[in-house]
């Protein structure tokens, strides 16, 4: 026994076997986090779709307006596009608020020209029913992030 | 020595199948029956968009202010409405601020003048505009009106300043009265 634990070999092998099994079980953590739901706070892709542009005003900010918006209910995942039109010479923050809530039901992270969120999670789950929806779009200076006009968008949501 | 090695790579292997996916196959004899898995995504797109003016920029002889509207169509019996939503200036007022070189804060008030002759501004009381309509769309268009500063009665209004303020519009399809 004192022998064996004199060979440095044994050690090695030991420590190589541990580092195995600690791989394989990192291998399988982030098997099973990839395979199970996490968060979505809105992944920013490139937004090619252009509206025609008829304005009369080249410097001003175009912002998107909605139709009835569509979410399922009991559910925090949505599908619904937060774009900021590439003409615009500003970045956008889009908050969404719901009824005469004060804290909004999502967030998003500055969006350049030319991109949009096309799914996010929201922070609480809808019952089924009909709800009206402000959508704040704040737009900010590209080079210096000084706040800029912005606009809130009023539309229904219909929770199906 | 060996037998042990052997033994603990044998279990590393076992570990790792496990983790492996299998697929499924097709026996073409049997009696089961296979469905097929239809997905769609009900897409919430924007459909119109309306142009706003980047900030607030007035000047003594009046600036012009431009709202636009694209893509607007089959509206039925509403229409695009643009609005004010607020300022950033407390109590949601029309009111621009900036700062003197010797540190006291200036501020001076200013007003739009619409197409039909009518004034918009604010007097110091909390939201007096907001709901206001400022233009308004059945069709793809433009409206204009002129943004000027209040320059009479305040003593809040410095020479050399550069004000500075910004709006929100509130846009929403509205009831065609």
């Amino acid at each position: 026994m004192q022998s064996l634990f004199k060979n440095r070999s044994w050690i090695k092998i030991s420590i190589s076997v541990i580092a195995i099994l600690l791989a394989v079980l990192c291998a399988v953590k982030i098997y099973d986090k990839a395979a199970n739901k996490t968060e979505n706070t809105g992944i920013i892709v490139k937004w090619d779709e252009t509206i025609p542009d008829k304005s009369k005003t080249p410097e001003g900010i175009k912002i998107p307006g909605y139709p009835d918006i569509y979410f399922a209910a009991n559910e925090t995942s949505v599908n619904m596009t937060l774009c900021n039109p590439k003409d615009n010479k500003c970045k956008f923050k889009y908050s969404l608020y719901v009824d005469n809530d004060k804290q909004p039901i999502y967030k998003s992270d500055y969006i350049a020209p030319g991109y949009a969120i096309k799914s996010f999670d929201i922070n609480k789950k809808l019952a089924k029913g009909e709800y009206s929806i402000k959508i704040k779009i704040e737009a900010f200076n590209l080079e210096n992030g000084s706040k800029l006009n912005g606009a809130e968008v009023y539309s229904k949501l219909n929770v199906v | 020595m060996k037998k042990i090695i052997a033994s603990v790579m044998a279990a590393t292997t076992v570990l790792t199948a496990a983790v492996s996916a299998n697929a499924e196959s097709v026996d073409e004899k049997s009696t089961e029956s296979l469905s097929t898995n239809f997905t769609y995504v009900l897409e919430n797109d924007p459909t119109y968009t309306v142009s706003i003016p980047s900030a607030v920029t007035i000047t003594e002889d009046g600036a012009d202010v431009t709202i636009s509207a694209e893509n607007v169509a089959n509206l039925g019996d509403k229409k695009v409405s643009v609005t004010i939503a607020g300022t950033d200036y407390y109590r949601n007022q029309m009111v621009l601020k900036g700062k003197t070189e010797s540190g006291p804060q200036a501020s001076i008030r200013y007003k739009f003048e619409l197409s039909d002759g009518s004034v918009i501004e604010t007097t110091g009381g909390k939201d007096q505009v907001n709901g206001v309509e400022l233009a308004s769309f059945k069709d793809n268009g433009s409206v204009s009106f002129k943004a000027f500063p209040v320059l009479n009665g305040s003593s809040s209004i410095r020479k050399g300043v550069t004000y500075t303020g910004s709006i929100t519009y509130g846009i929403q399809l509205v009831e065609d009265n």
